[in-house]
């Protein structure tokens, strides 16, 4: 199109803005027939239109603080320093809990273990639960009905000297630490039962000790063996002896943890 | 056409890749704009006067747009930035508004 091409000097007789009428045919000519400038202009708009939309973006993005006076600014850094500090320490005494909580629950779970091991043994110390283990059965038959209460409460005595962790009675009555024993009209009374003949007697512990505790000389066995009495006591050691009676605990009605 | 077209592409890259300048780069933007914007209007004003070159056309363009860009950096490095980018936006005001002018007076003889 030479009309775009040369133009300094433009022809004789034609005007250097065209005329009015002229002008639409000259837009629309150059619309229609493309040349080799129309490429450069078009390169040239294209790194414009790219310019123009990538500061629209960037001014959209953040002019929330770019209207802000100085002070607005700063005092809003002050604002932001100090929530940071705020976040910090409160992330410190977070982090310092959640240790505490674990060491606690370690601490806890050990509590619980020794709880546990402390609840076992209370409980065989009480009697209430059915236990077995190493030990001796002795049966006392005492046909004359002449053994007393004192007999039993040092055959007792001695089992638990020699180590008796569990005694029981006739199967049926288990001996805890507030047992006591009686003359009742009909015969032994231990705890409120009545203990009938023959006498047999569970004792859990060390075996050896407890054959020893009971037949040495003055013991139970020669006691009531002895001619006054006339009884007999078989002593039988066992590797497993069975005690399934409990006692029941009652609840202290006067004495009162300190 | 090829210009509305090479326009339109422009900004749909400009849209679609979001390309991010790097961040020295970004305070010249704004004067890149303005003196790209100046050498369109003189480029259409030309047109309208056959008097336009495209050689003309693209060298002035480019060569705006860095000189634009070289003096906010020149006034960044000498701590006179944002007047000197005032002055810079102001005289490529008057020269679009003396184009814009000259444009319209060729077009509407008024």
């Amino acid at each position: 199109m030479p009309e775009e091409t040369l133009p300094i000097d433009p022809a004789p007789g034609e005007p250097v803005s065209s005329p009015s009428g002229d002008l639409p045919r000259r837009i629309w000519g150059a619309f229609i027939r493309p040349t080799r400038s129309h490429f450069l202009v078009a390169a040239v708009l294209l790194v414009c239109g790219l310019l123009v939309t990538l500061q629209v973006r960037g001014t959209a993005g953040d002019d929330t603080y770019s209207s802000l006076r100085r002070a607005d600014l700063l005092q809003m850094m002050d604002d932001l320093d100090a929530q940071s500090q705020r976040l910090s320490t409160e992330i410190a005494q977070l982090q310092a809990v959640k240790q505490q909580l674990a060491t606690g629950a370690d601490k806890q779970r050990t509590a619980e273990l020794e709880a546990q091991s402390r609840l076992a043994s209370l409980q065989v110390l009480a009697g209430t639960v059915a236990v077995h283990g190493p030990g001796v059965r002795i049966t006392i038959v005492d046909p004359a009905g002449k053994v007393t209460p004192q007999i039993i409460l040092n055959a007792l005595e001695e089992m638990r000297d020699a180590g008796a962790e569990v005694i029981e009675f006739n199967d049926s009555i288990r001996v805890v630490a507030n047992t006591w024993v009686t003359q009742g009209p009909q015969g032994l009374i231990v705890d409120d039962q009545s203990l009938s003949l023959p006498i047999t007697m569970d004792v859990i512990g060390e075996p050896h000790a407890l054959d020893e505790a009971a037949r040495f000389r003055g013991g139970l066995i020669s006691q009531v063996q002895d001619s006054r009495i006339g009884g007999s006591v078989t002593l039988t050691t066992s590797d497993k002896i069975d005690v399934a009676s409990l006692y029941k605990p009652k609840a202290a009605q006067f004495a009162r943890p300190a | 056409m090829f210009a509305i077209l090479g326009l339109i592409l422009g900004v749909g890259l400009g849209l679609f890749f979001a390309p991010t300048l790097p961040r020295e780069l970004q305070p010249y933007l704004p004067i890149a704009i303005v003196a790209a914007l100046d050498a369109l209007f003189g480029g259409f004003r030309a047109w309208l006067d056959r008097t336009f070159t495209d050689r003309v056309f693209v060298v002035s363009f480019f060569s705006n747009v860095l000189i634009a860009a070289l003096i906010v950096w020149v006034g960044d490095q000498i701590g006179v930035g944002s007047q000197l980018s005032t002055a810079v936006v102001v005289v490529l005001g008057i020269r679009i508004f003396t184009n814009a002018a000259a444009i319209r007076r060729a077009l509407f003889r008024a």
